[in-house]
């Protein structure tokens, strides 16, 4: 009887099991590809240097991008996109949640009452839109410092995931400014968007 | 008892595992032996235009077939067939983006695939109708054949240094199993037929591609050499 509870034990454990889908782009060395099949991956060159989400093990699985809503006082409320990555001289930070990856925000300027359905009217579109500016900001481990500039985002298509507890699947290109001393450059990302990974409504 | 069992088993299990690494030596044992072996044989060699029935992108191939023809009696030969299929044209469209200012925000490029593959196969031929002279229709059947596919990709028409390809392939060079079967005429030295193959049975990696291995439908014709007799 104990062997079978082991057998079947065993057998979760394989298919909870999680793979590292980076796959290199041949043109831009150390990024990953630019695709839209859901590969959890987003890279740049940031200072000239690959930075790229990382990917824990096989159970914990990968660093997630977080959509963060957060209204504002003035006209527009404000999207916050977030994603995790990490230089590859950086260790691993074992011991805690995914989400003390250090992370590269855009803050996207967005009409008050913006939902699910609006973000994903936001496929084809370049970010930032006439007469605003999207915010990039690099965050470092926690309590370390943040810098930030001027960026753009490319969300080349957004769609509904099929799959039960993923929302949004996303692919696109985004690049920044920061002080002119920090350039990001070539980034590109394949995301699935969870649930519990964004707010909107 | 009991213990014999699960060894014999144990020994089963091992044979089922390591079987794909035995097949390749046997299946050319296997063909060698069958070669050398036979009472009488009839060479052929055969070229004409593969079609791919698993793609969507149209590639065409030009084939060079040649086979060896070993009859156990008038309406059943064994059958062994070398091919090989050189690349003509496989396009697909592919689309890049750009987020850099003074650019269209997206272009469509064209993508080339060409697909060459190899294959070595062991099979039978029947013999459906005998006609007068030496004219006979015929039926070939490959449960077997060892093959290599090799995909080259390249993508053409954009600027690749501010533009991203959206999805991109990769190069890809596999070995694997296929089966096939076809059919045809022989109308004295001189033979038209047609083959089709399944796709290489073989692991593609994890990385998702725009293409599948190559299933080859080939129309050839070719001449059959008059054959030998051992004693």
């Amino acid at each position: 009887m104990n062997r079978y509870i082991a057998i079947i034990a065993f057998a979760f454990t394989l298919v909870s099991c999680q793979r590292d889908r980076f796959f290199e782009d041949e043109d831009d060395p150390g990024l990953s590809r630019l695709t839209s099949y859901s590969y959890d991956v987003c890279s740049a060159y940031v200072a000239g240097r690959p930075w790229v989400r990382p990917f824990f093990n096989v159970l914990r699985g990968e660093a997630r991008v977080h959509l963060q809503l957060r209204p504002d006082a003035g006209i527009y409320d404000t999207l916050d996109i977030e994603f995790p990555g990490r230089f590859e001289t950086e260790p691993l930070p074992g011991s805690v949640p995914w989400q003390s990856a250090t992370t590269m925000t855009f803050a996207v300027p967005v009409a008050k009452g913006f939902t699910g359905e609006k973000f994903l009217a936001m496929a084809g579109q370049q970010f930032p839109a006439p007469n605003t500016q999207v915010l990039v900001s690099l965050h470092g481990e926690p309590g370390q410092g943040v810098v930030t500039g001027s960026g753009r985002l490319y969300l080349i298509s957004i769609r509904r995931s099929q799959a039960a507890g993923q929302e949004f699947v996303c692919t696109g290109l985004f690049d920044g400014n920061i002080g002119d001393s920090i350039l990001v450059t070539k980034g590109r990302f394949d995301y699935r968007i969870r649930e519990d990974d964004h707010n909107l409504q | 008892m009991n213990r014999q069992q699960n060894k014999s088993s144990a020994t089963e299990f091992k044979l089922v595992l390591s079987t794909p690494v035995m097949f390749k030596p046997l299946l050319l044992c296997l063909t060698l032996a069958t070669v050398l072996s036979a009472r009488s044989q009839q060479a052929g060699i055969s070229t004409g235009i593969s079609f791919d029935v698993n793609n969507r992108f149209g590639a065409r191939q030009v084939p060079l077939s040649l086979v060896l023809v070993s009859p156990f009696n008038t309406d059943l030969s064994l059958l062994v067939k070398a091919d090989g299929a050189l690349p003509v044209s496989g396009r697909r469209d592919a689309e890049a983006y750009t987020l850099q200012s003074g650019f269209n925000p997206s272009v469509r490029l064209n993508e080339t695939i060409r697909t060459t593959w190899l294959g070595l196969s062991l099979g039978l031929r029947f013999g459906l109708k005998h006609f007068s002279g030496r004219n006979y229709l015929f039926a070939d059947m490959i449960p077997l054949g060892l093959g290599s596919q090799s995909v080259k990709v390249k993508y053409e028409g954009y600027d690749n240094v501010n533009y991203e390809v959206l999805n991109p392939d990769n190069d890809l060079r596999r070995v694997g199993y296929f089966a096939g079967a076809g059919g045809g005429f022989v109308s004295g030295p001189f033979v038209a037929q047609v083959h089709i193959h399944t796709p290489l049975v073989a692991a593609k990696g994890d990385y998702k591609l725009n293409y599948k291995f190559v299933a080859p439908m080939s129309i050839t014709i070719g001449y059959l050499m008059p054959g030998r007799t051992k004693k």
